[in-house]
């Protein structure tokens, strides 16, 4: 793909040229998808959220601040989509009373040839930790260790302060530690049991 | 300790004795296993610290791959965006339009109509006003109907000395009509149209 700015694609989708969003959707598209699956932890509806992301963008260009980066501005969107996204599944979720959802190697679409990095042992055992986090950590991390973005910009992106950004990132990397080391022995105590 | 240390810890100090050969070798290798998911020594195994357990996060979290959607996942955004019909975006448009349109009549309204019933009262109370004010109104009347037959008389004043001339007229207005929405068509009108509407 060219190197062209992205100011200059913003502008010529509002000026009614929707094949130069199409060149920041393949730009992007990875980087959204990526945020949406690590949030959702489900490929469809990971997939569903990426496209929605990028649907309400167009329609908002016209309200995007081409001072600020316009990946930031659109994981921003997506960012706040999939938590919302979350919030309706767990009201869903108790309003009918079900079952907590099944592991989600058990829900996730047959894999395709770009999933084998997913398969990697490392990228599961990530993703079911993150998948413990509330909403608020996860994108947190997610935003922080993917992307490498600032605290500040984090903060901006969740409407947040700085401060709070650091205790969430504080708080779920402890979370995650303590997971990671309770998980390290559930996985050893059934054979211990079983001896 | 953590409590799940300390569980494991009392589920291995109350583990029976293995009485085989085979059995020991096997929980060796498990404490193995263990003690090298916690850090490798056997004395790190139940205080691991929490800087080694969080650069151990850190490290996940670093290392950890991006996804990549369906290869057929922009096709599908854009199919979706040129789905984003007109009426939608009209729709939000006019909705917006709409709430502003209500607001300003609801905050005229109220003024003009008192204004309104205030002059009429006051020119009911008047009989002089009210016949000035008829005699305007059947004076605006007469002036429109002259205007309009005379516009009428001179229409008729041409169809009778040139009548190619409203032929004409009438034939290359609805054509030329016809060709200039079919190349605003082929230009790609209707996207613009719709795109600046968006915007």
């Amino acid at each position: 793909m060219n190197q062209e700015p992205d100011s200059l694609w913003v502008e010529q989708t509002l000026a009614g040229d929707q094949d130069a969003f199409g060149n920041l959707v393949l730009r992007y598209e990875r980087d959204v998808f990526n945020l949406t699956y690590r949030m959702l932890n489900n490929r469809g509806e990971a997939e569903d959220a990426a496209q929605e992301a990028f649907l309400r963008a167009y329609a908002n260009l016209d309200r995007y601040d081409p001072a600020r980066p316009f990946k930031t501005w659109l994981l921003s969107i997506a960012s706040n989509h999939c938590i919302d996204r979350i919030r309706r599944r767990r009201l869903t979720w108790l309003s009918l009373e079900e079952p907590l959802p099944p592991h989600p190697a058990l829900t996730s679409d047959v894999p395709g040839p770009e999933e084998s990095a997913l398969d990697h042992e490392r990228s599961e055992e990530v993703q079911a930790l993150l998948d413990e986090l509330s909403p608020e950590y996860r994108i947190a991390v997610v935003l922080r260790y993917w992307y490498d973005l600032s605290y500040a910009e984090i903060a901006e992106m969740l409407n947040t302060t700085e401060s709070a950004v650091k205790s969430r990132l504080f708080r779920a990397r402890q979370a995650l530690a303590s997971r990671l080391e309770s998980r390290s022995m559930s996985t050893l105590n059934p054979a211990m049991e079983g001896s | 300790m953590t409590d799940d240390q300390g569980k494991h810890a009392h589920q291995m100090q109350n583990a029976p004795e293995p009485e085989e050969a085979g059995q020991d070798e096997r929980a060796e290798r498990e404490m193995e296993a263990l003690r090298a998911r916690l850090g490798g020594e056997p004395a790190a195994a139940s205080s691991e610290s929490l800087e080694r357990r969080l650069q151990r996060v850190e490290a996940l979290l670093r290392n950890a791959p991006m996804l990549a959607p369906s290869p057929d996942f922009a096709a599908r955004v854009m199919a979706a965006v040129a789905a984003m019909t007109f009426p939608h975006m009209l729709n939000r448009r006019l909705s917006l339009s709409l709430m502003l349109g209500m607001a300003l009549v609801a905050a005229l309204t109220l003024p003009v109509l008192g204004y309104g019933v205030a002059s009429l009262f006051d020119a009911l109370s008047d009989p002089g006003a009210l016949n000035s004010l008829m005699a305007l109104g059947v004076s605006a009347l007469g002036l429109a109907w002259g205007l309009a037959a005379e516009f009428s008389s001179s229409v008729q004043t041409l169809i009778h000395e040139t009548p190619m001339v409203p032929a004409l007229l009438t034939t290359s207005i609805p054509l030329a009509m016809l060709v200039g929405w079919l190349v605003w068509y082929l230009l790609d009108g209707p996207r613009w149209l719709m795109q600046r509407l968006a915007a």
